[in-house]
């Protein structure tokens, strides 16, 4: 004979851990192991939110419109994505190296750079320019490095940008 | 029973070899004390960063973070990723 126990939610006694087994949230907030019980297995954090991004160049300055600083995130774990469009409203003499700032501090890897994967698209750049850009994380970084392409070597992108210029951004990397 | 909306600094993480200085803002809607809404805005703090601008608590966690050596280091490294 079988026997059936039916409950909406299961809760510790401070209401910190909860499976609602029902409709509703479960909170974890140690995490979640999947596939193994080892660290490597573990689900410990995830979070949407928001970065005001600011744009760097190695002279000069390039200011972004109120409404065109914003790019998103979602961190799953240690892989963060970002998206959003930034939109240059003035620049002043903006040239040399050039970086964005991000909302999570990239890893260190034991070997190699800090990964990155994913596209900036500039419109309406400088002229004497085009709009291929490849963008660079390095180890401990808290800002991509954006580089021109589309030539035989990478050149700083700093000279890129003027009132207007836009980037579309979209790209993943991994959290220190 | 009116909304109301607060931000708070609910999470301030010290991150890295360079101790980065990571600061989770929070934008809380409220009605009474009941939680309607809350979403988050991230920035980060590398060690030669301006912090005049930041909150007292995030100030006195970077200067307790960030020794000399620990910004030596950074100098050196970043010396040394522009060097690739």
């Amino acid at each position: 004979m079988s026997s059936k126990l039916i409950v909406d939610t299961i809760e510790d006694a401070t209401g910190t851990y909860s499976l609602a087994l029902g409709s509703g949230n479960s909170t974890f907030p140690g995490g979640i192991h999947i596939g193994g019980t080892g660290s490597a297995n573990l689900l410990d954090d995830y979070e949407e939110g928001e970065h005001t991004a600011t744009i760097t160049t190695g002279s000069g300055t390039v200011t972004l419109t109120s409404g065109g600083s914003t790019l998103y995130y979602t961190k799953v774990g240690r892989l963060v994505s970002v998206v959003g469009t930034l939109r240059v409203s003035s620049v002043s003499s903006p040239s040399g190296t050039c970086t964005v700032s991000l909302p999570f501090t990239s890893f260190s890897p034991s070997t190699g750079e800090g990964q990155v994967g994913g596209f900036v698209t500039p419109n309406l750049v400088n002229s004497g320019n085009n709009n291929e850009v490849a963008i660079e994380l390095g180890e401990s970084a808290s800002s991509l490095n954006l580089y021109k392409s589309g030539t035989a070597s990478l050149a700083d992108a700093g000279n890129i940008f003027q009132a207007n210029t836009t980037l579309r951004m979209n790209f993943c990397y991994f959290t220190a | 029973m009116a909304l109301t909306e607060r931000t708070e600094e609910d999470k301030i993480e010290v991150v890295g070899t360079f101790k980065h200085v990571q600061v989770r803002t929070a934008t809380v809607i409220e009605r009474g004390s009941n939680e309607i809404s809350r979403t988050y805005h991230r920035h980060v703090l590398a060690p030669d960063a301006d912090i005049t601008g930041q909150s007292a608590e995030v100030q006195a966690i970077c200067n307790a973070a960030w020794t000399q050596a620990v910004k030596d280091a950074w100098a050196a490294h970043l010396a040394e990723q522009e060097e690739k």
